[in-house]
């Protein structure tokens, strides 16, 4: 095998491959049995070092491949969401909940003002909430490689990523068979403004109510205490 | 016989650990439950003047917290640090929110119909140490106070569990991260600054926004109003499965000012986790599968049968991606009624 393909492998598992590289070694990989066998167990290694159950060689790598893939078919998508300004239509008062504070300037509240709009980077101009849509397959796929693959090698490096979900990488997924009627294979603009929205009024919701602050773990104090 | 192996397993770490010989002293002085106890009471009692971030898997605010109890009042007042200006300030129970024009958080809600979130149900945690598992996790050191450590455990794949940092002396909370059954941190926050039992000037509440700022003002539920007797009828939604131990806490129908819209809202807790489902009539252009995640929180979009035609089910919460999956597909038509 050579030095550079052993190069290569490394820094895929350090996930400091870059996506040309990474394709590279995929590619390698198919084809090359030794280096197939060393990544394997390279992998092994890595898993048993972690305690993470051992993982489905191919999977990983279609779910690879396919993350690669979609980003290419999303770019446009991506592009189009990251440099849409959202623009206020009519200023109205914020009438959402923020509520309960107090009890905590804490998690619920900072993900009430922690909603993004974008001013810290330049790249995010237009999601408030960055979203990565993903299947579940490319999303236990990437999640057994070096968490740093998937940010730094297979995803773009645009802040506002979007990689669209897709039923034919999650083609064992019900859920999506069952939807295929209504629903489209990719998110559109409104899709994820739509999702954009949830997710505050989620936090909303959760801060007024109290649930995921400070309070229940108190909650959950006076029932160890009973 | 298994706190005897604890002390037992303290005592021999602590012969070579300085750290541990504190720990044990902590283990000995207070449960994990107290240490809960007293966080509370720290963070709604105390005066404190601190700056924290804030990670959600993706970005990192910054802000600064004044917190103050003036004649039995509390008072408190939160600053974003970085990007847009933001500020929350608040009196008791009355809340200013400060935004500025073209602040996407406007935007956002203008996209959705507003209303009174009603809760329904009052929020039953009895079953909460059933299902999480709350330990000592060591100690440590944040913003340069030392730290006694607590792990919230979740015991299946449906929620994610904690760790707590809490200042040795106080109960502070310094530092909590949300993590993910292979460990794996989905949200952190923590203090890198921090001045406890501090005096702090009135002046210390005002606004710093600057002229033509958006104010708007809002007004916390007390915990006693737990259930809301209005006269608006029960959801004809439900989720059909859902994790052991979640209970709906809330629910409202909403429309959009000319009734072309209407939207149902569900929201369960387990008392440390929770998650929304909203449904409405699916659009007429159509809508994409979304499965999007950030940090902890995750959104999932599906399509179910709904009594006259199809509806857009979109699941948010901090849950696991399958488990968000699951609940989606499960939601259904009451028929009954």
């Amino acid at each position: 095998m050579s030095e550079k393909m052993n190069e290569s492998l490394s820094a895929l598992m350090d996930g400091e491959a870059d996506e040309l590289e990474l394709r590279r070694t995929l590619n390698e990989l198919s084809e090359n049995d030794e280096l197939r066998s060393r990544w394997e167990r390279y992998h092994l290694i890595s898993a048993v070092l972690k305690k993470e159950p051992q993982i489905d060689q191919v999977r990983i790598k279609t779910g690879i491949w396919a993350a690669l893939d979609l980003e290419e078919e999303s770019q446009s998508e991506d592009i189009l969401i990251s440099a849409s300004k959202i623009q206020a239509s009519g200023v109205r008062s914020w009438s959402g909940n923020i509520g309960k504070l107090a009890v905590a300037a804490t998690v619920a509240i900072a993900v009430v003002l922690g909603v993004d709009t974008g001013t810290d980077s330049g790249l995010d101009s237009g999601q408030p909430a960055q979203l990565v849509a993903e299947s579940s397959i490319v999303e236990s796929a990437l999640s057994t490689v070096p968490e740093s693959i998937s940010e730094e090698g297979v995803n773009s490096e645009t802040a506002g990523l979007l990689v669209a979900s897709s039923e034919a990488v999650a083609g064992n997924d019900e859920l999506q068979q069952a939807s295929v009627e209504f629903m489209s294979k990719h998110p559109t603009l409104e899709d994820m403004q739509r999702a954009n929205a949830y997710q505050l009024h989620h936090a909303q919701s959760t801060a007024i109510n109290k649930h995921p602050s400070m309070v229940p773990f108190v909650k959950m104090a006076s029932f160890e205490n009973k | 016989m298994i706190s005897i192996v604890r002390v037992i397993s303290l005592i021999l770490v602590s012969a070579s650990l300085p750290s541990a010989a504190v720990a044990e002293e902590l283990f000995e002085d207070k449960t994990p439950s107290q240490w809960l106890w007293q966080m509370n009471e720290a963070f709604t009692q105390k005066n404190y003047d601190g700056i924290f971030s804030y990670y959600n898997g993706t970005d990192l605010s910054t802000l600064r917290v004044v917190h103050a109890v003036v004649n039995g009042v509390q008072r408190e007042r939160l600053v974003h640090l970085n990007g847009v200006r933001r500020e929350i300030i608040r009196k008791g129970d009355e809340v200013s929110c400060i935004l500025q024009p073209g602040d996407e958080l406007l935007t956002l809600e203008n996209s959705l119909p507003s209303g009174p979130f009603a809760r329904a149900f009052t929020r039953n945690f009895d079953d909460l140490s059933g299902h999480y598992r709350l330990t000592f996790h060591g100690v440590g050191r944040v913003a340069g106070r030392d730290a006694i450590r607590l792990a919230i455990n979740a015991p299946d794949r449906n929620r994610f569990g904690h760790r707590l940092w809490l200042d040795t002396a106080t109960g502070f909370l310094l530092r909590s991260e949300m993590i993910d059954e292979h460990g794996t941190r989905l949200e952190i926050f923590q203090f890198s600054s921090i001045q406890l039992d501090v005096s702090i000037d009135a002046d210390q509440f005002e606004p710093s926004a600057p002229h033509g700022s958006i104010v708007s003002h809002l007004r916390l539920e007390s915990d006693t109003a737990s259930v809301k007797s209005s006269g608006t009828e029960p959801i004809p939604w439900h989720a059909g499965w859902m994790p052991r131990g979640f209970k709906m806490s809330a629910w409202d129908l909403r429309q959009t000012p000319n009734a072309s819209k209407s939207i149902s809202t569900l929201m369960y807790s387990d008392g440390l986790a929770a998650f929304s489902v909203f449904i409405e009539d699916m659009p007429t252009q159509g809508a994409g599968n979304v499965v999007s995640r950030n940090g902890a929180t995750i959104v999932v979009t599906v399509s179910v049968k709904g009594p006259k035609k199809a509806q857009l089910v979109t699941v948010v919460g901090e849950i696991p991606t399958d488990t968000a999956k699951r609940i989606a597909r499960s939601v259904a038509y009451d028929t009954s009624r």
